[in-house]
């Protein structure tokens, strides 16, 4: 994780099979200087190439060919199971949390779901494909806010306070601690003080910073399945 | 069903009153003729008799003077007892000649005398009183030792007066004639023991089998035989064993035999007298051929009328050979005598064998009518049918491209399953050509002869299962005697209406739930090609529009009135885009129709606020399924969220052989009830189309558990079920 070196520019594979979209995603990227090394229109290709080549972030569509149904998303985990350093960020139709649920597996780093109409936000969506790429998360703010419904009713999440839930669904969508006081409109030294009290409440162990963050959110997804 | 206990209409019970009550009397004077029988077979005192006699006599006669006298000559009577007034005992009486004794004496016959103003003696008769009379002679060893006279001071005598006067002046004959004439009315007390008890039976209403079975034993009594069985004759000299007593192994009520043959039974449909056969081997027809099968070897048959026409046969069959001089006689006056009590239970045997089939009918229309599975009908149909027909054995088979295959039996030898070819000369093959019922007599001398030989059928009847004009099945019985098939086959057709119905009404009912399901089904497509064609058409226009607006907003300056105007198309936009996903979700979500049930109901229970347990072990099914477990699923958590107060739900999907299984429970306020609002109701039609079941069971205060349970398969396309149990 965390591989892309400042020096080195980005590189990611583009699997999307309406050409318009695709060809304007690798455009936004490229002019961010980010290196589209391949492009695809069908998952089988995609999985293909993204094995080839390599890249540091495989973006796909969820629904492509061949079999029109949740192809791009299969390829994308096939990519991820073969080559665990290969970060994947979703694009999708569809706000649908079962979809990151499959996604984030038992490992929520390197993975991004955002709805495709973000990809217009040039800068956020370039931040989440850079997020993703150093092994961070970029979850879209209404597929967290349809999880954050269910996931505060029980759970270790119980503990967690208001702020400190909202502060954690924002970690989920991959925001540093600066983004997350401006979404919350609170102080810098708040947010930290929540995230604090977060990994205390959610018991996970002193490490590295990044690591810590991806512990919370893996709790926060899981949060439902512990109690099944 | 024990078809005796069966209730009878009232009508009958009507029409048997006056039968019954004659029936009663007769018993009654029976029980008094048996005493006096009882009491002259007796080594008892003459005068003990004579007195007995006169005085019940007179008591069966409605207390009517009763006189014993004694001939001492040929003009001249003495009175030797008497009861009610004419005469006392001692005294003497002289009489002319064409007078009633004198009559008497020379007839030795019974004489009757209904008004005395045209006799020679009217004049003293007159001044006795009298109007009519009736004397029997008392006859010892051939010769008129005396007689036995009723007179009546008004009216005419019952014609009754005349037999029952013979009777008990036989029984003063036992008494005066002594020891060798009372061995031969021992017999006589036995046969008025024997008719007694039939005449309470049927007094009694007792069943017309036990009647008849009485009728039987005391024929076997009368007659030291080991044998006897009542027949009944059919129009055509047929018969039917309605009573048996000592009957040899395969001989059974019910039994018929054609009116073939010169046997005894025979002999006597054609003279209508009683008739014998001494050695069984030299006669034919069926009956014979049985007896004789039995090591029995001579029979008497003698006839029984009813209402003077032949109705039956009472036959002993014996195993010494002959049957003794006399016998023929004896039977006669039996058989005669039995006629009364048979005429009760043969109304009760016609009426019950209507009840009977009306009955069976009913039992199996009730079943078409509830709309039972065909094979549950084609079972109760060869069951009843089998029943009626004398547990004769009885099969349904169902037609296919190929021939027909055996679907339900009673008491058939052919096994349920048994496919068999149309080969031609077959009852089965005849049925679906002509369209009519069929018959084979016989299959000596056919293909067929080997295995129905094994199987033990002899001949068959087969009538045509029709529905909308095409032979689909038949219903056949076998081993039906000829002389019956007529009736036989009237009884096969009237069940085969009724499974002809049962299948119309499977087919319509199949039929209506396949459109059902159809209906549901293009629903289903209709909202899977919806969300495609919005997936692939506006909505990924609208995500074009918002990547352009958003892109364009970064091109145009920063506060200017173009801005304004981006900025404000792109809020338009993201928001018609936003609201186009959660319409196309509410359709068909997405996760379902891609990632199947268990994708479909995680992506569900997380739109909830609600704690859910969601447990699915199904495959991928069939798409129809899913989507209806999905909505069952759907509807029920609605419910729970909306109306239940619940605080937590389980949801369980299972597959259990071919059966989807549902069962959402939760921990609410209970009491739910599916008659109020559309969304269980929807529910409930989305089930039957699929040929589901649901059951909710919500009581106020415990939760509320949905259960559903549909095949794993699209209905309509279902195969036959395991066939039904056999015969009961």
């Amino acid at each position: 994780m965390g591989s892309a070196e400042p020096d080195r520019p980005l590189r990611v594979a583009v699997g999307e099979d309406d050409v318009l979209l695709r060809e304007g995603i690798a455009r936004i990227l490229a002019d961010a200087g980010v290196e589209v090394v391949a492009q695809a229109g069908d998952a089988d290709e995609l999985l293909r190439r993204a094995l080839a080549y390599r890249p540091d972030v495989v973006i796909a569509d969820v629904q492509m060919p061949p079999r029109g149904e949740d192809d791009g998303l299969r390829a994308a985990m096939e990519v991820r199971r073969r080559e665990p350093g290969i970060g994947v960020l979703i694009l999708s139709q569809f706000c649908e949390p079962a979809y990151v649920m499959q996604l984030v597996g038992e490992r929520p780093e390197g993975i991004g779901y955002l709805l495709k109409e973000r990809v217009g936000d040039i800068r956020a969506f370039v931040d989440a494909v850079t997020r993703v790429a150093a092994g961070g998360s970029a979850l879209d703010p209404e597929v967290v806010a349809r999880m954050l419904g269910r996931r505060s009713q029980g759970g270790p999440l119980r503990q967690l306070t208001a702020r400190e839930l909202a502060t954690l669904a924002a970690m989920a969508e991959g925001k540093s601690n600066l983004g997350i006081a401006k979404t919350l409109l609170v102080s810098q030294a708040s947010v930290e003080k929540h995230v604090t009290a977060i990994f205390r409440k959610l018991r996970i162990a002193p490490a590295n910073t990044e690591h810590r963050r991806v512990q919370a959110v893996l709790t926060y997804l899981h949060a439902d399945d512990r109690r099944r | 069903m024990n078809r005796d206990e069966r209730v009878e209409p009232p009508a009958a019970v009507e029409n048997a009153a006056p039968e019954l009550r004659s029936l009663r009397a007769l018993a009654d004077e029976r029980a008094v003729l048996l005493q006096m029988a009882e009491l002259a077979a007796r080594p008892a005192s003459p005068a003990e008799v004579f007195a007995t006699v006169v005085t019940e006599a007179s008591r069966l006669l409605g207390g009517l003077p009763m006189t014993l006298t004694h001939f001492e000559g040929p003009r001249e009577l003495v009175v030797v007892a008497a009861r009610n007034g004419q005469g006392s005992v001692g005294e003497r009486v002289a009489f002319e000649s064409g007078t009633l004794p004198d009559r008497v004496l020379r007839g030795a016959t019974v004489v009757r005398i209904d008004d005395y103003a045209k006799e020679p003696d009217a004049a003293a008769a007159l001044a006795e009183g009298l109007t009519a009379a009736v004397a029997a002679p008392v006859t010892v060893s051939g010769a008129v030792w005396g007689m036995l006279t009723a007179t009546s001071p008004s009216e005419p005598l019952a014609t009754g007066a005349d037999e029952m006067l013979k009777q008990c002046a036989q029984f003063i004959a036992v008494a005066v004639g002594g020891n060798q004439a009372r061995t031969e009315f021992r017999a006589l007390a036995d046969e008025q023991a024997a008719l007694r008890r039939i005449a309470e039976l049927s007094a009694r209403g007792t069943s017309a089998d036990d009647v008849l079975h009485a009728v039987a034993v005391e024929g076997s009594r009368l007659s030291g035989v080991d044998f006897t069985t009542v027949l009944r004759y059919e129009a055509d000299g047929s018969t039917e064993i309605v009573a048996l007593d000592g009957a040899p192994a395969g001989v059974a009520i019910g039994m018929r035999a054609s009116g073939a043959g010169d046997g005894a039974v025979q002999r006597l449909w054609r003279t209508g007298r009683a008739s014998r056969v001494d050695d069984l081997a030299e006669v034919s027809g069926r009956w014979p051929h049985i007896a004789r099968r039995a090591a029995f070897s001579a029979s008497v048959a003698a006839p029984i009328l009813l209402q003077g026409t032949l109705w039956g046969a009472l036959v002993v069959v014996s195993r010494e050979q002959p049957l003794p001089r006399g016998i023929e006689d004896h039977l006669l006056r039996f058989a005669d005598r039995v006629g009364t009590a048979i005429s009760a239970v043969d109304a009760r045997l016609r009426l019950r064998a209507l009840a009977d089939e009306q009955a069976a009918l009913r039992l199996v229309a009730e079943l078409v009518a509830r709309g039972a599975a065909p094979e549950e009908v084609f079972v109760a149909v060869t069951n009843e049918v089998s029943a009626l027909l004398g547990d004769l054995p009885v099969a349904l088979m169902l037609y296919d491209d190929e021939g027909a295959a055996v679907v339900a039996t009673c008491n058939c030898p052919a096994p349920v399953g048994l496919h068999v070819p149309l080969s031609a000369g077959t009852a089965v093959d005849q049925v679906v050509r002509t369209g009519g019922p069929a018959h084979i007599d016989s299959y000596e001398d056919t293909a067929l002869a080997g295995v129905t030989q094994e199987v033990g059928i002899t001949s068959t009847t087969a009538v045509p299962i029709t529905v909308e004009g095409r032979v689909r099945a038949t219903l056949v019985s076998s081993n039906v005697d000829p002389t019956s098939r007529a009736a036989v086959e009237a009884r096969l057709a009237q069940f085969a209406e009724l499974a002809a119905v049962a299948i119309a009404n499977a087919e319509t009912q199949a039929k209506l739930t396949a459109s059902r399901a159809r209906v549901v089904a293009s629903a289903d497509e209709a909202r899977r090609r919806l969300q495609r064609d919005v997936h692939d058409g506006a909505q990924q226009r609208l995500v074009h529009a918002v990547i352009a607006l958003k892109m364009a907003r970064n091109t145009v300056e920063v506060g200017s009135a173009a801005a304004d105007f981006v900025q404000e198309a792109l809020t338009n936009v993201e928001r018609a885009s936003s609201e186009l996903r959660d319409i196309v979700h509410g359709i068909l979500p997405r996760a379902l129709t891609y990632g199947g049930l268990r994708t479909g109901l995680e992506s569900l229970v997380g739109d909830l606020a609600l704690p859910v347990d969601v447990r699915v072990s199904t495959p991928r099914l069939p798409a129809a399924v899913e989507t209806t477990v999905y909505f069952v699923v759907a509807e029920s958590l609605t419910n729970a969220v909306k109306h239940a107060q619940a605080r937590a739900v389980s949801v369980c999907v299972d597959l259990e052989g071919d059966t989807v299984v549902i069962d959402v429970r939760d921990d609410g306020v209970g009491g739910a009830d599916p008659t109020r609002g559309t969304g269980l109701t929807g529910l409930l039609d989305r089930i039957d189309a699929a040929e589901g079941t649901l059951t909710i069971t919500s009581p106020p205060g415990d939760g509320t558990a949905v259960h559903a349970e549909l095949p794993a398969r699209f209905p309509g396309d279902r195969t036959p079920g395991p066939s039904a149990p056999g015969c009961r």
